[in-house]
């Protein structure tokens, strides 16, 4: 085999720059000349395969394979999938990925070839680099916008009681705001909570909140790789305005069974993964529960027993991860993979008294409980050697139920009894085919669609007495919708220095006899200006055909996703954005970019209106053909290997809305809005056994409705001619507050304080022999910041009016035990 | 294996420890926050109609965290224009009431009130009287409910109200909106000692029961005075019950002829034998109409933190409050009174 010298990639710019040389000829020719040239020129053999861990089997989504005698190159896929199409002869090929030594090959190409590469984790970078994006790939990306998120930087930072969560990282994104404290709900360039799409395996998940949103239901033991894209949106993803989470789950490791598993405070994880038969059938199982009703069970119990009552109340959460991955051949293989996810918050009260020689007995069940199903069935096949396809069988259900019941016995016989049950849910079934048709080095074409039949239960209400005779039921029809959209899009380079992305979506809804479809065009664009520095831009329309119903900013559970309607029809949103890349040292990158968007027919709840009012049909209590623009400017600074890893992010952005029933009409600041959004996160490894992590944030105070002042109605009775001099102080009860009216400058005119936090951790990691073991230490909010969670009017001790700030999570140390083998 | 298993148990006290510091360390904590001074506004709160002396009342905004009472402005300077002119210099006549003696207002007319008060920001609010629209037609009713007894049936009681079907035709082609109400005699009685026969009450199950009783009174003097019974209506127009009527509009009744059905319980006219009751109907400006729906659901959700905060309409420009402006027309009925609701007595 002859030998090779491999350049670095500052020779891989140079070759780029020799063609620049096409740069000034006209824009058609260019085109032209991209598709045709590779079929024209000689005889060309297509390399074809899959990019996967040498250690695991697992596929290395985003692996780049590059050839330098020609200098094409191309990336795997999100299955790990690459072909490229290169001149016969010559092949000089290099395999690279963050954090595995490069795979090369020098060999002749003579026909085409089915290939799978394999690499290794690099054992000189181990693990101070963790990311799957080099500084240099995020210059020469054409997809702007777009974020991805290591899992082991996940692991590293300092976390709230220690438990390390996908979302609060992604909190930590600049143009992504969080919600409420502690909670993980995130914001994306002033876009509201339902307009993020989380895909699960190309699963939809439409609750992805534990605990009132305080923990996310994604484990990241299970996660493999997670994709943030907050604009510039590629032609296949769609449904929703604002971003897509796109999280991909482990395929289970091919070769032997490995472990990890872990103790913290709240929870404990345990997650195992192997071969069921070796390099063809793999599985990876993960589980996750808390503890803390386990734990405080004997207390609750002492203290019901104390006050006479026999009965237990708790709470915890669940999740399972599980996933099948077999391959039938090199062309084919199939995945299972399933999620389970439950909340349960329960209050059990028996009470049992005599009166007058009767024996009666009260037995109280309430509680409610939450959670996801999803599943997804998976086909991989490859044809010839230039197009893959996806096909998959997805099903996704959240169930929300809130209950209370009461049974009453007198003399051991049944006497009375109720039962009261809200319930609201969707479930979906869907299919969907995509498709990876890569004809040309220069075009990478992607097409496909995808149909979900939706079922809404928006609210349901029953109330049932157990002598039957009290049966009523609100709300009680559940809502059918068929979703589908087809895309196509097409990746290609012209000349040496620029790349586009252009699509588009076409996507429809049936919902009662109603018919509601748009085409969204998309466009992402990357111009080099020089090696080390690109501008981009972007362009996309979204539409939006379910909306969420919510009045708080935490993820509670009773947030109801409803169906655009005839009424209510369906958002959508423009969306500009232009930026540069900046690739400093090949260890630093900075982003800047600016966008704006304007969404249309956004609901929001009217004024005075409840998430919670019996026996309210949703449609009834909204103001929709709301108005929506949100713009601003995000800028990145990150740095992804070496010993100190981290970023720092800043976000300054306005987002106003305008209903015609809101605010007199006027704009008024988004909920979400935040002018001054900071993130920094430092990491930095002391050595092969410890590592220490800190994390800053800062945002600007909430937008909130609060009144400023009060005032008489008309005719009020003012009593005695009283004035600034002879005040005569109300008291807490005098009725006259009652009359009087509050006075508001506008809605969410008042800012909250501003909020700001800082974490610290630290990991202790030792090497056994079987595996490696890690102490974890954190402290959440280190300099015990007292962050506003909400605001209200009360008293103080001597009676005087008070605007009060109640606030939670000050100083709160963590600890875990974590194993991996 | 022992040395395992200790680890593992002191692993666990650890943790259930750690749970407890946490839990101690990190309740919630409640701190007072100051809230910036707003600026005083003036506020005018005032309707204008044809048949009656203009009356406006100008206050001030008190910050909402001031435990003093909110106060009357008396030294303002109120200006009423017709049309742009100037038709009226309102003065101070106590409890905040500015009034124009010897001016009244016309029907389809604009009018702007101008308020000034040393140390405010002048204000401005400008409204006009719509069109009356007319009671065509009034039917009434009376109809019986019966109303659970409390846990012995025999304080199980049927209670009897007037339903009334009032009919208006809706002027085409313009917003119209509504504010209906009634108006009736009322009377109480002062007594001296005699024996008579007297409805007493008890409230028990949820409700208020009445009976008759023997006792020992005689009348002294029956007081007079006016009464608005409440009325309650699950008609599809109604927009908001409010404390000085029903509201609705004619966005379900454009340009129709309608009948609007209401009605109220008896014992709101407890009176003698009958009792007169005037139904009227105030054709409203959009103004007035604005400020007493978002009012009476300010009013409504005040204490539900839960609810969306209900901003209350006002058109008064730099200040707050609102002018709004009706005509009004009436309607009279006799209505005969089941004797059960006779005043608090009858003579045997």
């Amino acid at each position: 085999m002859k030998k090779v010298t491999f350049l670095s990639y500052r020779f891989y710019y140079l070759h780029d720059t020799e063609d620049s040389s096409m740069k000034s000829k006209p824009f058609i020719l260019l085109l032209l000349f991209t598709l045709i040239s590779s079929g024209v020129w000689g005889q060309h053999y297509t390399l074809s395969g899959y990019v996967q861990d040498g250690s695991s089997g697992e596929k290395l989504i985003a692996a780049t394979v590059y050839d330098y005698h020609s200098g094409k190159g191309t990336s795997a896929n999100e299955y790990g999938f690459y072909s490229l199409t290169l001149p016969a002869g010559e092949v000089y090929l290099q395999v690279s990925y963050v954090g595995y030594a490069p795979y090369r090959d020098t060999f002749k190409l003579g026909a085409n070839l089915n290939m799978n590469l394999t690499l290794v984790p690099s054992l000189t970078l181990d693990e101070v680099v963790v990311t799957t994006h080099r500084p240099q790939d995020v210059v020469e990306d054409v997809q702007m916008s777009s974020i991805q998120i290591p899992i082991k930087e996940i692991k590293s930072i300092p976390m709230f009681m220690g438990e390390a969560d996908v979302i609060k990282t992604i909190q930590l994104m600049p143009g992504v705001q969080s919600g409420t404290e502690g909670t993980s709900g995130i914001y994306v360039r002033g876009g509201g909570p339902d307009q993020n799409l989380f895909l699960l395996d190309g699963v939809p998940i439409y609750n992805a909140n534990h605990l009132f949103g305080f923990f996310s239901v994604f484990n990241p033991d299970a996660i493999s790789n997670i994709t943030l894209t907050k604009g510039g949106f590629p032609a296949h993803y769609g449904g929703r305005l604002s971003s897509v989470v796109d999280i991909r789950l482990k395929e289970g490791n091919m070769k032997e069974i490995h472990g990890a598993g872990s103790i913290g405070l709240i929870a404990s994880k345990l997650t195992l993964e192997g071969p069921i038969i070796k390099d063809k059938t793999s599985f990876i199982i993960s589980g996750r529960r808390t503890y803390f009703d386990v734990l405080a069970r004997p207390i609750i119990k002492q203290i019901n027993k104390s006050n006479g009552i026999e009965g237990m109340s708790g709470y915890y959460f669940y999740d399972l991860n599980a996933k099948i991955n077999h391959k039938f051949s090199e062309k084919d293989r199939i995945y299972l993979s399933a999620y389970h996810g439950r909340d349960r918050l329960y209050i059990d009260n028996e009470e049992q008294w005599i009166d007058n020689d009767t024996s009666y007995q009260t037995t109280m069940e309430s509680g409610l409980y939450w959670g996801n199903l999803t599943s997804a069935l998976r086909w991989n096949h490859v044809y010839g050697s230039k197009l893959f396809s996806n096909v998959s069988l997805v099903y996704s259900n959240y169930k929300f139920d809130t209950f209370d019941e009461t049974k009453t016995l007198v003399n051991g016989k049944h006497d009375l009894g109720y039962s009261y049950h809200y319930v609201s849910g969707i479930e979906d079934w869907g299919a969907m085919a995509d498709y990876d048709y890569r004809p040309l080095p220069a075009h990478t074409v992607r097409f496909g669609g995808k149909y979900l039949y939706h079922t809404f239960t928006p609210g349901i209400e029953t109330l049932e007495s157990t002598d039957d005779t009290l049966s009523a039921e609100f709300n009680a029809d559940p809502v059918y919708a068929h979703e589908y959209y087809v895309y196509a899009e097409d990746n290609f380079q012209l000349g040496s220095r620029i790349r586009a992305n252009i699509g588009l979506h076409y996507s429809g809804f049936f919902v009662n006899n109603e018919f509601y479809h748009s085409l969204q065009p998309r466009f992402s664009g990357r111009l080099l200006l020089t090696p080390r520095f690109s501008f981009k831009a972007a362009f996309s329309r979204m539409d939006q055909y379910i909306h969420l119903l919510t009045n708080a900013t935490i993820g509670l559970p009773t947030d109801i996703w409803v169906p655009a309607t005839e009424k209510t029809p369906p958002q959508s949103s423009y969306q500009t954005a232009a930026g540069v890349a900046y690739n400093l040292n090949d260890n630093w990158y900075f982003t800047l970019e600016g966008f704006y968007k304007t969404m249309n027919h956004l609901i929001d709840y009217s004024e005075g209106s409840s998430f919670f009012e019996y026996g309210v049909n949703w449609e009834d209590k909204i103001e929709r053909d709301g108005k929506g623009l949100s713009y601003g400017l995000e800028v990145l600074a990150r740095r992804d290997m070496g010993r100190l890893r981290g970023w720092v992010g800043y976000t300054l952005s306005k987002v106003e809305v305008q209903f015609a029933n809101l605010n007199n009409g006027d704009p008024y600041p988004y909920t979400y809005d935040r002018r001054h959004d900071v993130s920094i996160v430092l990491m930095f490894k002391l050595n092969d056994h410890f590592d220490v992590s800190a994390t800053w944030v800062y945002g600007t105070g909430k937008a909130r409705t609060l009144a400023v002042s009060r005032y008489a109605p008309d005719h009020y009775d003012f009593g005695n001619p009283w004035d600034d001099y002879n005040r005569i102080y109300l008291s807490p009860y005098d009725t006259r507050y009652d009359q009087e009216v509050e006075y508001f400058k506008g809605k969410n005119a008042y800012r909250e304080p501003a909020y700001h936090r800082l974490d610290v951790g630290m990991n202790w990691h030792k090497q056994r022999d079987w595996g490696t073991t890690t102490w974890s230490l954190g402290l959440y909010n280190a300099y015990n910041r007292q962050n506003p969670f909400y605001l209200f009017f009360g008293y103080d001790n001597y009676g005087n009016r008070a605007l009060k700030q109640m606030s939670i999570f000050m100083l709160i140390p963590s600890i875990s035990y974590a194993v991996e083998f | 294996m022992s040395r395992k298993t200790n680890t593992g148990m002191n692993l666990l006290k650890g943790l259930i420890f750690f749970t407890l510091f946490v839990a101690y360390t990190g309740c919630e904590s409640v701190l007072f926050i100051e809230l910036e001074e707003s600026d005083k506004l003036i506020v005018v709160n005032g309707t204008i109609t044809n048949d009656s002396v203009v009356a406006i009342q100008v206050s001030r905004t008190r910050h909402i965290l001031d435990n003093a009472p909110v106060l009357p402005l008396e030294q303002a300077q109120v200006r009423l224009l017709e049309g742009g002119s100037l038709v009226a210099e309102l003065s101070y006549t106590g409890n905040g009431y500015y009034r124009a003696q010897d001016f009244i207002p016309g029907i389809g007319k604009t009018y702007t009130i101008e308020v000034e008060n040393a140390g405010y920001s002048p204000v401005t609010a400008f409204t006009q009287i719509p069109e009356t629209v007319r009671i065509e037609k009034l039917d009434t009713t009376t109809l019986e409910v019966e109303q659970q007894g409390g846990y012995d049936s025999y304080y199980g009681y049927s209670q009897q109200y007037l339903q009334f079907d009032l009919t208006l035709m809706d002027p085409p082609g313009q917003d119209n909106y509504y504010l209906l109400y009634a108006e009736a005699d009322r009377s109480w009685t002062e007594y001296r000692d005699t024996t008579v026969k007297v409805v007493d009450s008890l409230y028990y199950g949820g409700q208020w029961n009445y009976f008759l009783v023997d006792s020992s009174y005689t009348i002294y003097d029956i007081h007079r005075y006016t009464y608005y019974p409440s009325i309650s209506s699950s008609d599809i127009v109604v927009e908001a019950m409010t404390s000085h009527g029903v509201l609705f509009s004619d966005q379900l009744i454009e340009g129709k002829s309608y009948s609007f059905r209401g009605q109220f319980y008896y014992d709101q006219l407890t009176a003698a034998d009958s009792a007169v009751v005037d139904f009227r109907l105030q054709s409203i400006s959009e103004s007035y109409y604005k400020y007493l729906k978002s009012r009476q659901s300010h009013y409504d959700t005040k204490e539900n933190y839960l609810a969306v905060p209900v901003i209350v309409y006002s058109n008064v420009e730099e200040g707050t409050g609102f002018f709004g402006g009706y005509s009004m027309d009436e309607y009279t009925i006799t209505t005969f009174i089941p004797e059960y609701y006779w005043d608090h007595y009858y003579f045997e």
